[in-house]
């Protein structure tokens, strides 16, 4: 009787600390779920910028195709001739890197965020690329059009960086 | 049962490998940049036969290291099975970029098969200086990937 009971006992408190226990483990699961590393976000961030980048070449082939850039008065398209072609690539990937350092703070505007990101490399573009080779600030020794066109063809950058990072990532950053 | 789901939990997909592979991979042929600066500065390439190390000027630099990255992604799509012996794996990992160079690239490039149009100190002289890009991008995607897979 009384081995009955203790058995109970221990098989009532089994029973409720498996259950209190599987709570536990369940609530940590879910706080540990697909929770990727300051690295993990930048090296996967590189890899999508590397593929914002080529959205960004591509879109540049079908300004030119559609006849815009001749009316802003750019001839060429970005080349894809090799070695030319990596450079904005491995660009793509390095502003990609930044971008993963915080993608987790900006997860719930991903999209808006990612949009505006072009930003980033655009105003490095201007204020520092730019005028580094002859072209002044913005571009604009080449003229006003020339700024336009840069960007019009960086625009698809960013937004594709984040359907990229958040196709590689998945729900939980 | 409970450190089992968390390592499944815990791991990353195989395209987060992937990417984090392609990205381990740019910096182990940033390593095989780095290294035939060492060759040169140690006087090996010259005896090798080969007067320059890999050029550092935009835009040439960039083909290695992206071409890294691509080598990278089929290294990612491998890891999960090679996850226990991955330095090993890692260092002999470099023989599919070699390859690739010695039977497709080389000969496209009129160097012939392995090089030997340019003779057989130039093929030691590629296999000797691509030697850290695979164990460089193991020891990268390792520390990027932490502990479990």
């Amino acid at each position: 009787m009384n081995t009955t009971k203790m058995s109970q006992e221990i098989n009532g408190d089994e029973d409720g600390t498996d259950k209190q226990w599987r709570e536990v483990v369940e609530k940590d699961l879910n706080t540990m779920k697909s929770v990727l590393t300051v690295s993990q976000r930048a090296a996967i961030c590189f890899a999508a910028g590397v593929i914002g980048a080529a959205a960004v070449v591509l879109f540049s082939h079908v300004l030119f195709g559609l006849g815009v850039s001749g009316t802003l008065g750019v001839k060429a398209p970005v080349s894809l001739k090799s070695p030319d072609i990596y450079k904005p690539l491995f660009w793509g990937g390095l502003w990609g890197i930044l971008f993963g350092l915080f993608i987790k703070t900006a997860w719930k505007r991903l999209y808006l965020v990612g949009f505006l990101y072009v930003l980033a490399p655009l105003l490095a573009l201007f204020l520092f690329f730019l005028p580094m080779s002859g072209a002044g600030y913005f571009g604009l020794n080449r003229g006003p059009t020339f700024t336009l066109y840069l960007l019009l063809v960086n625009l698809p950058f960013g937004i594709v960086t984040a359907l990229a990072a958040r196709a590689i990532i998945g729900k939980h950053p | 049962m409970m450190e089992q789901d968390m390592n499944v939990l815990g791991s990353v997909t195989l395209s987060q490998r992937v990417a984090i592979c392609f990205a381990s991979g740019v910096v182990g042929a940033a390593a095989v940049v780095l290294f035939s600066y060492v060759l040169f500065g140690l006087r090996i390439s010259s005896a090798l036969g080969v007067k320059a190390p890999i050029p550092l000027k935009s835009p040439d630099i960039y083909r290695p290291l992206f071409w890294g990255g691509l080598w990278g992604i089929p290294f990612g799509l491998l890891i999960g099975a090679a996850w226990k012996s991955l330095y090993l794996f890692g260092f002999l990992y470099v023989l599919a970029p070699l390859l690739a160079l010695f039977l497709i690239f080389l000969p496209l490039g009129g160097a012939g098969f392995f090089g030997l149009r340019q003779g057989p100190m130039f093929t030691l002289y590629l296999l000797l200086v691509n030697l850290p890009f695979g164990i460089i991008t193991a020891l990268v995607a390792r520390a990027i990937i932490g502990t479990h897979l």
